[in-house]
Order: C-alpha cells, then sequence, then structure tokens
C-alpha cells in the first residue's frame, strides 16, 4: 500500500501555540499572585508618557486660547467677573460658618485637621474602564493603601488601594457595585449609596422619609465632608420604596488635582 | 499591519477611552491572523487600572474580554473568505 507522507507543518504549529499560551498563562499567573508586580513596573514607564500628553495637551490648549477673537474673551471676562463677586459674597458666609465649626470642634477637642497630599490626576476615567485614577503622589510622599482622597479641597471621591514610590491607584466610591454609607439631607438619615460608575451614585429608602431633589449627601466623619446632592427621586410601582440618584459634588472627569488625607499612621 | 495595531492598541491603553482600545482589540483578532499580543495587552489594562472594587471585586475584566475577542475572532475569520 502507498501511504501519503504527512507534512510536519501542523505538528510545528500546535508546539508554536502551546508554548504561547503556556506564556500567557505565565505572565497571567505572575499578575495573579503578585498584584503589585506589573505595576510597580509599569508605571516609572508609563507616568512618563501620560506627564508627556498631559504638556502636550496643554500646549495645544493654550494655542487654541490665543487664536480665540478679542471679543470673546472680553465677553467671558465680564461673565467670570460677576461670577467671581457672587463666589466672593458666597464665600463670606461659607468661612463664617467654617470659623464657627472649627472653633466648636476645638472646644470639644476634635479638630479633624490631616496633613493633605496633592497629587496630580495621570489617568482618569474613562481611559481606565474601572473608575480609578492613577495620581503622580505615592509612598514617597507619605500616601499609604487605604487613604481617603478628596477632590475641591473638600469632596470626598474615594481612597488608595495601591501605593507606588512614585504614584497611586484611587479607587472612587462611585465603582460600580461599591457601597459606601452617607448621611442623607439635614435630617442626617444613614443609609447606604451604591456607585454606578462615573461619579453617580443610587440608594432606596422608605417613602415615608421624605427626600428632595438638591438635599446634601455627606459622609459621617468628624470633619464635615459634601459628597454629592440629590438629583432625582422615583418611587417605585408598590409606593413604598423610593430610588434616590445623585451625583458626586465634583466632575470626576475635569478634575486635575486631587488631595490625599495622609494623616492616618 | 500586525505593527501597526501593535501602535494601536499600546496607544489606546495610556491615552484613549477604554472603548476606543476594545474595538481595536476587536478590529485586530479579525484582521491579524493568531493576534496573541492582544491578551497581553488585557493583562496589562487589568494590571494599570483595575482595583479590587471593580465589577463584583473581580479585577480581571480587560483579560476575559481579550480571551474572548481572540476565541471569537479567531474562530470567525477561519470561517471566513477574505
Amino acid at each position: 500500500m502507498i501511504y501519503l507522507k504527512r507534512s510536519n507543518r501542523p505538528e510545528r504549529g500546535k508546539t508554536a501555540t502551546i508554548l504561547i499560551v503556556t506564556a500567557l498563562v505565565f505572565v497571567f499567573g505572575i499578575g495573579y499572585l503578585f498584584p503589585g508586580a506589573y505595576p510597580s513596573m509599569l508605571y516609572p514607564v508609563a507616568s512618563l508618557f501620560w506627564r508627556a500628553e498631559a504638556g502636550t495637551v496643554s500646549w495645544f490648549v493654550s494655542m487654541a486660547e490665543i487664536v480665540q477673537s478679542k471679543y470673546a474673551l472680553v465677553k467671558e471676562n465680564k461673565a467670570l467677573s460677576d461670577e467671581v463677586a457672587a463666589d466672593q459674597r458666597s464665600m463670606l458666609e461659607l468661612s463664617a460658618v467654617k470659623d464657627e465649626n472649627e472653633a466648636l470642634k476645638n472646644i470639644l477637642g476634635r479638630t479633624g485637621k490631616g496633613n493633605y497630599v496633592l497629587g496630580v490626576i495621570l489617568v482618569r476615567p474613562p481611559v481606565s474602564p474601572y473608575d480609578t485614577f492613577i495620581i503622580d503622589a505615592g509612598t514617597s510622599v507619605g500616601v499609604k493603601v487605604g487613604d481617603k482622597v478628596y477632590a475641591d479641597g473638600d469632596t470626598l471621591v474615594g481612597d488608595i488601594v495601591e501605593a507606588y514610590p512614585g504614584q497611586s491607584k484611587v479607587s472612587l466610591f462611585s465603582t460600580p457595585g461599591r457601597t459606601i454609607s452617607v448621611l442623607l439631607g439635614t435630617s442626617t438619615v444613614a443609609t447606604e449609596a451604591t456607585g454606578r460608575g462615573g461619579g453617580d451614585f443610587v440608594m432606596t429608602l422608605p417613602t415615608s422619609i421624605h427626600v428632595a431633589v438638591g438635599e446634601p449627601v455627606i459622609v459621617p466623619q468628624i470633619e464635615p465632608h459634601s459628597f454629592g446632592a440629590v438629583e432625582d427621586v422615583s418611587p417605585d410601582t408598590t409606593d413604598s420604596i423610593e430610588t434616590i440618584l445623585f451625583k458626586s459634588a465634583v466632575n470626576i472627569n475635569q478634575l486635575a488635582f486631587v488631595e490625599v488625607d495622609a494623616t492616618r499612621p | 499591519m500586525r505593527l501597526a495595531l501593535n501602535i494601536a492598541l499600546a496607544v489606546s491603553l495610556l491615552f484613549l477611552p477604554w472603548w476606543t482600545g476594545a474595538i481595536v482589540a476587536l478590529s485586530a483578532c479579525f484582521l491579524v491572523p493568531n493576534f496573541y499580543e492582544v491578551i497581553v495587552y488585557g493583562i496589562l489594562v487589568d494590571a494599570l487600572y483595575a482595583s479590587r472594587f471593580g465589577e463584583g471585586g473581580w479585577a480581571h475584566i480587560a483579560t476575559i474580554y481579550a480571551v474572548a475577542v481572540f476565541l471569537i475572532g479567531s474562530s470567525v475569520r477561519t470561517r471566513l473568505a477574505w
């Protein structure tokens, strides 16, 4: 009988596939067993690109501003001046309330002053698919895992989940499925808010607790930190439970800096 | 083509919204035979950006997506005439 000689090409292909799959499983295994291994190697390199990108973007923005018409600039200047005047009036009231609050805490021996570290945001959603920030402050400036992260000075946005010498990863409280204890409104109803991604939250409460749109949501800490404001209240079909939607007090897509409270030992 | 898609994926991973990288990865698996690199990109995305608070506390969604698009892309590619 005559048999056709088998080609060894498919065998070679199979061996290569097995080798590649083994290598991929090995790469995944390292990342799974040692979660800090890849970030500690990648962040120093990647942050060079992120910083370069931030510089390039700001150059383009400044060039775009230069070519804006003078008329538009004058108009914007007038609008901003009016806004500043209004803000200054509000700030006067706010600083008086803050001073009073501080004085009361000093009397009670609860100061709540922290050691804040400023961090530049290198990466934010939607580049990060996980509702996380990468910031340029790390263990070298005292940042630790678990430190709380604030934006615009007063708004709690997340906490540090990984810290490396030059960079840290911040997990936002709005990560889908993540829960946080909050106080709602002036009645300070304690409840749990669940993240929905992108700075949005949801919570459910009995309809007997009357919640109005615009009511503040705060985090129960000695230092009062704003968290968000109620945007929508919708009762369910049975009218016994209502779903409350609220947004973070800051727009996480517009933030450039955050403050890390590195007070905790 | 392979090199260009690798560069596009690297740029997406560092600078562009995550869904851009997802689309490039899907396209690459259809266009290039055995585009194994996509799984490495998935692992890198998880290493760079994931937290334990990710969907259900599971921080390997990008890796799963990469394996899925690789398998689907390769399987569809072998059944199509170009």
